[in-house]
């Protein structure tokens, strides 16, 4: 949809749909009350996502969430464009995620309600394999809260929600050979903790 | 376990073992996860009022680029709650080669008969509104399954509506055009209620072609310089 021109005040008035993530960032840094929001809307599954899965804890993972969103609200003036908006985004999220679980004097095991995982349900098929699935996911989603934040951001950002070893460096603001490595320690303590899984996806032919 | 050097590290991870394998298949095949929807409308409440501050000249916004970009916020009096005051939609002007262009997301518009101002006697609870509102459109008979059983909701009364902002259609046309839905919507239904134990009312709208519906908590007065949205949830038609 183009633009529509207002005859009687000779203004422009753009669709948001038709704004990629730069254009409403400098709308929002120009004063537009709306944009960012449309950013949030855009991105909010996946920065949840990787909340949830790097700091284990679901009211933990919000309060982060919405630290980092409003730090991001109040700070978007620093946002120098030279990576993705959702790059920066994830950053500050990630951020504020690492921030909460270093102020924490331990890192007890978490106790996830089934219900706050929020699955997809439509992805779950049979009874027995959606209960087993729902078994799976809490158990490795309780099995990263063990480790190490720097670790467990590395391998959320790379196995689980897929980005490059770039991106992920870019997200982390750390060279890649560091992300590699943080991610791979990771796998091993992983694999260490969930052998028992392996056999029995390795029974369901998964 | 010993930790593996920083080489042997990445070399690792080029060419991961049969363990880190799975390991890597099991995360890659976790389910997806959503935003919990209370979650995501605290967030936007919490946003909305960050653009009213900064509207009314109190922004917070840091200028320089040495700025922290994760400073730490004390929240924990806005932890998951809603925050009362939301700003109205104001445009902005942006500047570019020379030509100016305000962008606004399109004011809604109430389209079609408006639903019933009801008064349900119920107050309705913070986190449980997705259930207790198609609760509530069931009991009024506005739902697909209500069938054929009498309405068990009560129309508002003149001495009711008097009190708020549904006592004219203006009334509620005004403040449903302002509650930041961006396109046209059909009120399904007002009830006249309270929120929290406070005097609020609920205004249910559907947006035109959409199928969901949108519950909003406001204050009794909705008025037209701020709708003191309260709560604000989609839930699914009954």
């Amino acid at each position: 949809m183009a633009g529509d021109q207002n005859a009687k005040s000779g203004t422009l008035v753009v669709d948001f749909d038709e704004l990629d993530d730069r254009e409403l960032m400098t709308l929002h840094v120009a004063g537009n009350p709306d944009a960012f929001g449309e950013i949030f809307r855009r991105h909010r599954d996946r920065l949840w996502a990787v909340a949830l899965r790097t700091i284990g804890d679901p009211e933990e993972a919000a309060d982060a969430v919405q630290d980092g969103l409003i730090s991001a609200y109040r700070n978007a003036s620093s946002y120098r464009g030279d990576a993705a908006v959702t790059t920066w985004l994830h950053r500050i999220v990630v951020n504020a995620c690492l921030d909460r679980i270093r102020r924490r004097t331990a890192r007890p095991t978490v106790a996830l309600p089934e219900d706050d995982l929020q699955v997809d349900a439509s992805r779950l098929g049979e009874t027995r394999d959606a209960m087993e699935e729902k078994e799976t996911s809490l158990e490795v989603t309780r099995a990263l809260a063990q480790l190490p934040p720097d670790q467990a951001a590395a391998v959320v950002l790379i196995d689980i929600e897929g980005y490059s070893v770039e991106e992920a460096a870019a997200i982390l603001d750390c060279p890649p050979g560091t992300v590699k490595s943080r991610c791979s320690r990771g796998r091993v303590k992983l694999a260490a903790t969930l052998g028992h899984l392996r056999n029995r996806h390795d029974d369901d032919g998964v | 376990m010993t930790e593996l050097t920083d080489e042997a590290a990445q070399a690792r991870f080029d060419a991961p073992l049969a363990d880190e394998q799975a390991v890597m298949a099991m995360l890659a095949a976790l389910p997806p996860v959503t935003m919990p929807r209370e979650l995501s409308d605290s967030i936007s409440a919490a946003l909305a009022a960050e653009s009213a501050s900064r509207a009314a000249g109190s922004s917070a916004d840091s200028d320089t680029s040495d700025q922290p970009l994760a400073e730490v916020i004390d929240l924990s009096s806005r932890r998951r709650t809603w925050v009362g005051a939301v700003a109205g939609i104001a445009a902005a002007a942006v500047a570019l080669a020379g030509a100016a262009y305000v962008v606004r997301p399109h004011d809604a518009q109430v389209v079609g008969e408006l639903g019933p101002v009801l008064a349900s006697g119920n107050v309705y609870t913070s986190g449980q509104l997705s259930s207790e509102v198609p609760q509530m459109l069931t009991n009024a008979g506005l739902g697909s399954n209500s069938g054929t059983n009498t309405a068990r909701v009560a129309p508002a009364d003149a001495a009711q509506l008097s009190q708020t902002f549904a006592a004219t259609t203006d009334g509620i046309r005004s403040c449903v055009a302002k509650l930041g839905d961006s396109g046209d919507v059909t009120v399904v239904a007002i009830d006249l209620a309270q929120y929290q134990g406070n005097p609020a009312a609920v205004v249910v709208t559907r947006a035109t072609g959409g199928t969901e519906l949108t519950a909003t908590v406001v204050a009794p007065t909705c008025t037209s310089s701020g709708p003191e949205v309260l709560a604000r949830t989609t839930i699914t038609a009954p």
